[in-house]
């Protein structure tokens, strides 16, 4: 299980829930419940990229956390690599954290300003036993995979561009010489010559290393060039999960939809198109409607869309959308 | 495109700003010349540090105070840049709106959204009552869900999506005839971003009012602009209509700018990438601004600025290469 070839399952979630409590008021004891991640099943393959969409407050970036350990699950659990997340022995816990690496939005509040780049990236290195010189060594090892001077090892992150230190952050990801990376926004705080750059890196790494990516973003466009399979989460939940190109060809979730029509298409001239645009804002994780949490927004919504939730059906074996009514 | 009677409502006449800093001046803009006409969107693109923001605050002279600005601002007839404090007052809200990427910085955080409105609608003489009506009105132009509970909310209480919904309604509440748009849709979600971008969109139609709208988002172009404007280091290096630009892309930034988005899937083969990234600049150097991470360059790029060439009417570039091929 711990070496599984490529096109096995590597991260695993059956039913997987994350809630947090809030008390409304600091005097009562009632208390809400943010179900931030609600009953999602989803399983990520070796050497595949997924990309996970959605709008703000859809629960994409706990889930990543939850994956990472770093929050535990409500209900049930992922299993990363054969090791339940919630359960892990500290042992386990040490390999997920060599295993499965994280690069965030921000780049430079994702690297430490008062240490270089080389103290960056031998951190992760020297926590898990490397000598000093064995650290050196592997960091300009990974330098030189992501195709970056030497020189800069010892540049402060207020020295280098958005783009250098997000590359930083990449090399020090890679550092520990992990299978699975989960890549939060990767690109968004980039300049658009920037991004292009670091998406072709990421790109070029994952072929190389045979690696496993988890990528959250809010943009379909970078969705579309880089994954081989999408999510789209909608307040917590799995919307519509299938092989990026099917999906975006056509899309069977109303949401998903939704999502394709507001997307700005690059030609002037497609701009009289028919644009059924979602109105409304993405409600609030707070006040969730009953029934599919879509529903207030969904122009296809029926009464049994008010009242029950729609369980994940299966459009294709690989293809699910949770709706009662998809579209052909 | 249409060149008949075309009003003119902004002209920038080779205007430069630029900021002290330890050593000297940074060149934020740099001698930029553009025309704005009546009933258009404009838009101005470029990535980060290019200047387009700095255009947005020297036009409505919220600049910080330490810059040294040269050129002319003519916005119908009058140089704003020779304007008295206290008519420019007269001209920002009332004549040209603005509006930015964080409306959170731009909201008073103890007044609710209809008061905050009400009370731009009463700057010009409207009795409390009707000013209150008039922005549950506007809330409802903008397409704010529920729009009269929403009135009563206080800045917190709303979503990021609400909360810009909020500014453009007040922004809108007296009927500008100059929008700025600064980033306007950068932190939202792509479904709220086309819907506020329908709005900006039906201010030009129903009552011909005029937007700069100034974004690095080639998307939100191509869904709103008739004519762009692509600024590379404080220049203004191609100017043109919408389909002109996107079609056929004059100036080697333009081109790779283009090209680096991602359209398709990586089965396509991979994004081409222009290296380096946008310099900065103390005092204005000599030659092209561009020419260090540029393709085409030639020795009389590191001397020379290069002048515009013109495409067709309307569509001009600056760079010293003739243009090749398409895009």
């Amino acid at each position: 299980m711990a070496t599984a070839a490529v096109g096995e399952p590597v991260i695993q979630m059956d039913g997987l829930s994350k809630h947090f409590r809030l008390s409304n008021n600091l005097f009562s004891s009632n208390k809400l419940i943010i179900r931030a991640v609600d009953s999602v099943s989803m399983t990520i393959n070796r050497g595949e990229i997924v990309g996970l969409v959605g709008e703000s407050g859809s629960g994409k970036t706990t889930l990543a956390r939850v994956i990472l350990g770093l929050t535990p699950p409500s209900e049930s659990t992922v299993y990363v690599d054969g090791i339940d997340v919630a359960k892990a022995s500290a042992n386990d816990r040490k390999r997920l954290h060599r295993e499965v690496a994280v690069v965030f939005q921000d780049p430079s509040g994702n690297l430490n300003p008062r240490q270089t780049a080389l103290g960056s990236i031998m951190r992760p290195l020297r926590l898990h036993g490397a000598s000093r010189a064995k650290a050196k060594e592997r960091a300009r090892e990974v330098m030189e995979s992501i195709r970056m001077d030497d020189r800069y090892l010892h540049s402060f992150p207020h020295q280098l561009s958005g783009g250098q230190c997000q590359r930083i952050a990449i090399a020090r990801a890679l550092a520990l010489n992990p299978k699975i990376m989960i890549l939060d926004e990767p690109t968004s705080a980039l300049d658009i010559s920037v991004q292009a750059q670091i998406l072709n890196l990421l790109l070029d790494i994952q072929e190389a290393l045979s690696l496993t990516y988890l990528v959250i973003t809010h943009d379909l466009n970078v969705i579309r060039y880089v994954s081989d399979r999408m999510a789209v989460m909608y307040l917590g939940r799995l919307m519509e999960f299938g092989p990026t190109d099917e999906i975006l060809r056509n899309p069977r979730h109303p949401y998903t939809q939704g999502l394709l029509a507001a997307l700005p298409v690059m030609n002037p001239k497609e701009r009289a198109r028919e644009k059924p645009l979602m109105t409304g804002d993405p409600g609030s994780l707070i006040e969730l409607p009953e029934g599919c949490r879509y529903h207030p927004r969904c122009p296809r919504a029926r009464d049994q869309c008010r009242r029950e939730t729609p369980p994940d059906a299966a459009i294709s074996p690989d293809h699910i959308a949770a709706c009662f009514y998809p579209a052909d | 495109m249409e060149s008949t009677a075309r009003e003119e409502l902004l002209r920038l006449d080779k205007l430069s700003v630029d900021y002290p800093v330890r050593g000297g001046w940074l060149s934020a803009v740099s001698e930029l010349s553009l025309t704005l006409f009546k009933g258009e969107i404009y838009a101005l693109v470029g990535e980060s540090g290019c200047g387009k923001s700095t255009v947005a605050y020297a036009v409505t002279r919220l600049l910080p105070g330490s810059e040294r600005v040269d050129g002319g601002i003519y916005f119908e007839g009058d140089d704003l840049t020779k304007l008295s404090a206290s008519k420019m007052e007269k001209v920002r809200g009332r004549r040209i709106g603005m509006i930015f990427q964080n409306p959170l910085d731009s909201l008073n955080p103890v007044y609710t959204a209809g008061r905050q409105i009400s009370e731009a609608i009463a700057l010009d003489g409207v009795s409390r009552l009707d000013a209150r009506d008039r922005a549950v009105r506007l809330l409802r132009d903008v397409r704010m869900p529920d729009a009269e509970k929403r009135s009563r909310s206080f800045p917190h209480e709303l979503s990021g999506g609400m909360r810009q919904r909020v500014m453009i309604a007040m922004m809108l509440s007296r009927e500008p005839d100059l929008l700025i748009a600064d980033e306007p849709t950068t932190a939202l979600d792509v479904s709220i971003e086309a819907q506020i971008l329908s709005i900006l969109l039906d201010q030009k139609e129903s009552r011909g009012a005029s937007v700069l709208l100034i974004t690095h988002n080639f998307g939100v172009v191509a869904e709103t602009a008739d004519r762009i404007g692509v600024m590379y280091a404080g220049e203004l290096v191609e100017e043109g209509g919408a389909e002109d630009v996107f079609d056929r892309p004059a100036h080697p930034y333009t081109r790779l700018l283009m090209r680096a988005l991602p359209r398709s899937s990586k089965k396509a083969g991979r994004l081409e990438t222009i290296e380096g990234a946008v310099p900065r600049f103390t005092d204005r150097p000599r030659g092209c601004r561009f020419r260090n991470r540029c393709p085409g360059a030639m020795d009389v790029c590191a001397v020379l600025a290069p002048e515009y060439k013109t495409v067709n009417d309307g569509h001009r570039y600056r760079c010293h290469l003739e243009r090749t091929g398409e895009a």
